[in-house]
Parts: C-alpha cells; structure tokens; sequence
C-alpha cells in the first residue's frame, strides 16, 4: 500500500448507515462480486458504476453507524474503493475496516473542500488530505506506523490468519 | 474506576484499567446470530479448529427465522451443522425469538460479565449489568478461536433521567427523546450508564428498551445499576453466582445530561434518521400502511400488552395492517395466556412467529415503496424495513397500536383506559 492515495471523490452526507450502504435484504449474499453490485444501494444505485472511476468516500459524521454487518464494509471494498474519509464513524464499522483491510481515516475539515468528482490526494503519514482541483490542503488523524502494517498486509484477518 | 471499567479489568487480569486504554479481555458469552454465517468461514480461514469452549458460545437463528429464501435457508443448514459439529451446549433454533431475548430467558445473562455478540443492540444487556457489545465476524472469529478480543477503554458518559411517566408514555418514548436532543452520534466510541431516580425502580422490560437505542447514539456499551426487579429476575432463570462491581465516589465521568421526564409527551423519530424527534401532537396527520410491533425493542410482554389495551374489543384501520412479532415464543405463550393475542388478531393483526421480522427488511411484512411504517422497533434509516421509498416512523407500541386503529399517527393517550398502559 502506498503512502500517497490520489484518485476521485464520491461525497456524502452525516450519518451514512449501513442499511445505506448495504440494505439488510442483500445480507444474504456471500460472494464478493454480489456484495460489490449492491455497495451504497440504499442512496446511489449507480454506486458501483461510479466505483470504477472514483476511489475515495468523503463524508461527515457518524458513518457507518447502525448495524454490526461486516458486509457494509466488504460492499465498499469489493466495489474498488481505497479510502472512506470520514468526520467520524460508526464503532463496529470502524472495527470492521480496520480488521478488513479498508482504509479509514478520520478528519474534521476534509468534508469542507470537495465536491463530487473531484481529485483527492491522502497522505497517510503527514495527516494531510488535498484537493488536487482547488489546491487546498485540511488535516486528517495520521495513520500510525501499526495500522499501517495492518492495512498493508490487508487487515487484522491476515495477520491472524498468519498467527 | 467505573463498575464498567472494572468489569474490564476484571477480564483483562488487571487491576486498575484507563480510559483509552486497549486491552485484551476473556469474554464470558459469545453470541453469532444467523446473518452472520461469515463468521463462520472466517473462524476456518484464520485456522480455528474448535471454538474455544462450548458452553461460552451461542448461535441464534432470528433475523431468518424461518428461512425466508434458500440462499438463508442454506444459512441455517450450515450454521447447524457448525453447532452440531462443536456441540455447542447453547443453540437457539428457529423455534425460539430474538438473541437479545431468548439469551436473559435462558439464564445465560448475568451482572459483571461481558458479553459479545454479532448484533449492534447487544447493548440491550446493560439492563442487567452486563458489558453488551456488538461486533463484526471478524472480531466474533477471533473471540470463537481464542475466547478473547481486544476493547478499546470507553470514555462513560452518565445520562440521569428522573422523574414518573405518565399513562400512555412508556421508556420507548424517553429513549427516543433523549435521542432527539443529544443526536446519532452523541457517544459514538463511549459507554453511556444510565442512572436517575426513573431508572432506579424501573422494570426489566423497559431497562432494555432504554439500553437497547443507545447504540442508536453510537455507545459501544450502556450499564444500569443492577436494581431488585433485575436480580429477582435473574435469580428465576439462573443459579450461576456473580460479583456487582461498584462505582468508585471520586469517579468523574466524560459527560453528565440530565433528563426530567414527568412531563413528556410520546415521541416519534420521522424518516429518515433516529435523532429526527418530535412530540407527537407537532406532527401533521401521516397516514398509516403498516404498523410493526416486535424485534428487540419493541416485542415483549408488555409491549404487547400496550398494544391490546388500546385495541380490545376494536377494529384497526382496514387501509392498515397491524403485524405483531413477538420476541420470544415464552413471550408469545405469556401473550396467549393473558388473551393478549386473541384481543389483537380479533382487532385484525397479523400475528407471525417470534424472530426479527421485517425490522431490518428481510421477511414478514416488508414495505413498499411510497408506504408509511409506524414501528415499535429501533431504526428508521431508508430501506431498513424494505423499500428504500418506504418511510418509517419510530415509536412506542402504544403509538403505533393505535395508530394503526386509526390508519394514521395517532397518540395512544387518546385511548386510556385506567392505569393499564
């Protein structure tokens, strides 16, 4: 994993749940591919069209909160995504992230300065988090040198897998 | 140190725990519910071999409850065989309610222990001086392999709610209050206790309602003082003996709210979010599609009964339907014994069998788009109990029943009867 993410930003609201990001009728499916098809289906059924070109969820407050299912976070890391920058998150979404292996980074002020489609640029060990359109550069919490071995090596499932 | 910390502590064979702190702690009660079947291939895929102890891990099937389609059928199929195969000495079928019922039924509850489950509203368990906490299958995996997790020491906020309900309010309506004054993420990464003379004497049913939505505030875990009425009850379930950790004088919390409730109103929180909260007279009329009473907030005894005190003897709304879930089939004989079930499918419910029902929107009694759900239950996100267009309305059972006799929202203190409710 590199130090640097750049790509694309998706931007949402306070308080994504996870029935938002994966509705509890999908909780069925087991197979990567599906879980992927129906990432962020209860907001934006073009999500996974959208996946393809952008790589980074900015958002407010709260994301993730609700229910305890792993599968909000395979949804959105099935569907490409590499980072969700978020105000804050839900705690057992947190908790899933980082055990498999999606990246979320906390930060106040990114919400502030994109807008849909942008180019985003996250520096995972400075704390900083770009605009690369508007040129304008915001705070994050910076990653510390265990998560990311966590996130490199895939999340806490590998390393446990491993042990 | 706070009773929860030193609950932690205790599991972590340590002293003294901080705030922030990560600790690794034993956990007595491990609890997979049937969405959950990753769990299971997780558990494989990090090389277990054996859970850890079979009489300290339970399956409960009731989000599925029955198999609505054969992608959950062969859910349950392999979880079975999952149980059989480790001789899991706790196993809750179909044929028994909801986890964060059918577990305190069976004695499996206690104060001072720590509990985990797949399932966010495993903070329902506070009722009873339990640390409840939800988790993914990841997390579960580790605990089914090695009968520990990692905790992150929670900051505690204290919320003291004091005061007397009166007739036709009931602890749904305060939890939702206090939900709408402090927001969804009040206590995201907190532990919250709930104290204050309305909780001191408060019944077990109604400790988890309130216990029950403070994860709907983002709190990892919710603690009440274990009260007579909780021991009592524990005590006609289980002979296992347990230690009530009490809260140092000098412990300073992260934050302190204080609610008076003598005055309040029954509360609604209108679509689509949980801290989207208004008295129930500031609404225009809504009308009404469904109404659900059931899952872990909203389908016990008491719940019930509410709901067949208003609607004795009536005839609910034809335009609306009235679905009754209740939470465990010992609550669903209670209900029959009483004639509780008869005076509400006589009023023209759908009575379906103990499990989740259409709360998070797999099975028995979906919404359509365009529909209005009032509901007992706990969350009100789009699509939560079916179509992402349908639009959910929380509230008390006694609101939603009769807001289902009257085909739209409606305050049950219309309808009182004596001091039933």
């Amino acid at each position: 994993m590199d130090m640097v993410i750049t790509g694309k930003v998706l931007v949402y609201d306070d308080n994504i749940d996870t029935d938002i990001i994966c509705p509890g009728r999908f909780l069925e499916l087991n197979e990567s591919k599906d879980i992927a098809n129906v990432a962020m289906s209860g907001i934006d059924s073009n999500f996974p069209e959208k996946a393809k070109t952008h790589s980074i969820i900015i958002a407010g407050k709260n994301f993730g909160c609700g229910s305890s299912r792993d599968h909000a976070v395979r949804a959105l890391k099935y569907s490409g995504l590499k980072a969700v920058i978020a105000q804050s998150f839900g705690r057992i979404f947190y908790r899933n992230a980082l055990n498999l292996g999606l990246l979320v980074i906390i930060s106040k002020d990114a919400r502030n300065i994109f807008n849909d489609g942008e180019s985003g640029k996250i520096d995972l060990t400075k704390g900083k988090i770009t605009n690369m359109d508007k040129i304008i550069t915001v705070d994050s919490d910076v990653i510390s040198e265990e998560e990311f071995k966590v996130y490199e090596q895939g999340g806490m499932i590998q390393i446990y897998k491993q042990n | 140190m706070h009773a929860l910390e030193k609950i932690l502590a205790s599991h972590a064979e340590k002293d003294v725990v901080t705030t922030g702190e990560i600790i690794k702690a034993k956990v007595d009660l491990a609890e997979v519910n049937d969405l959950y079947l990753q769990t299971i291939y997780s558990f494989y895929e990090m090389g277990g071999k054996k859970v850890w102890d079979k009489n300290k891990i339970c399956f409960v099937f009731d989000h599925y409850a029955p198999a609505p389609t054969i992608k959950t059928a062969q859910i349950h199929k392999e979880m079975r065989e999952f149980v059989q195969k480790n001789n899991l000495t706790h196993h809750f079928d179909i044929n028994t309610g909801v986890c964060h019922q059918v577990m305190h039924e069976a004695g499996l509850v206690y104060p001072g222990m720590i509990l985990v489950a797949t399932d966010s509203h495993t903070t329902t368990h506070g009722a009873f001086g339990a640390f409840g906490t939800g988790v993914g299958a990841t997390d579960m995996a580790t605990i089914m392999i090695s009968g520990e997790l990692w905790f992150r020491v929670p900051e505690i906020v204290e919320i003291e709610i004091n005061g007397k309900l009166r007739p036709g309010v009931m602890a749904k309506d305060v939890i939702l209050y206090i939900l709408g004054k402090l927001g969804a993420d009040a206590c995201v990464y907190k532990a919250i206790e709930f104290c204050g003379t309305y909780i001191e004497d408060l019944d077990v049913a109604e400790r988890m309602v309130i216990c029950n939505m403070a994860v709907e505030m983002g709190a990892k875990t919710a603690y009440m003082v274990p009260n007579q009425k909780i021991l009592d009850y524990i005590k006609t379930r289980t002979n296992k003996e347990f230690e009530i950790y009490d809260t140092d004088e000098d412990f300073v919390f992260a934050e302190n709210f204080v609610f008076d409730i003598n005055n309040l109103t029954p509360q609604i929180a209108v679509p689509h979010s949980v801290d989207n909260v208004v008295s129930i007279d500031q609404l225009p009329e809504v009308r009404i599609d469904q109404a659900f009473i059931g899952a872990c907030t909203g389908g016990r005894l008491e719940d019930i009964q509410a709901a067949a005190e208003i609607l004795r003897g009536q005839k609910i709304n034809p335009r609306t339907r009235l679905v009754i879930i209740p939470a465990s089939n010992e609550v669903l004989l209670n209900a029959i014994k009483f004639g509780f079930i008869e005076d509400l499918i006589k009023a023209g419910a759908t009575l379906s069998t103990p499990g989740c029902g259409p709360c998070l929107g797999a099975h028995q009694g979906v919404i359509a788009e365009g529909e209005n759900c009032v509901t007992a239950s706990n969350r009100n996100f789009p699509g939560r109990m079916g179509s992402t267009g349908g639009s959910i309305y929380l509230a008390s059972p006694a609101t939603t029943a009769a807001s289902a006799l009257m085909g739209k929202l409606t305050d049950p203190r219309t309808f009182l009867k004596g001091e039933n409710i």
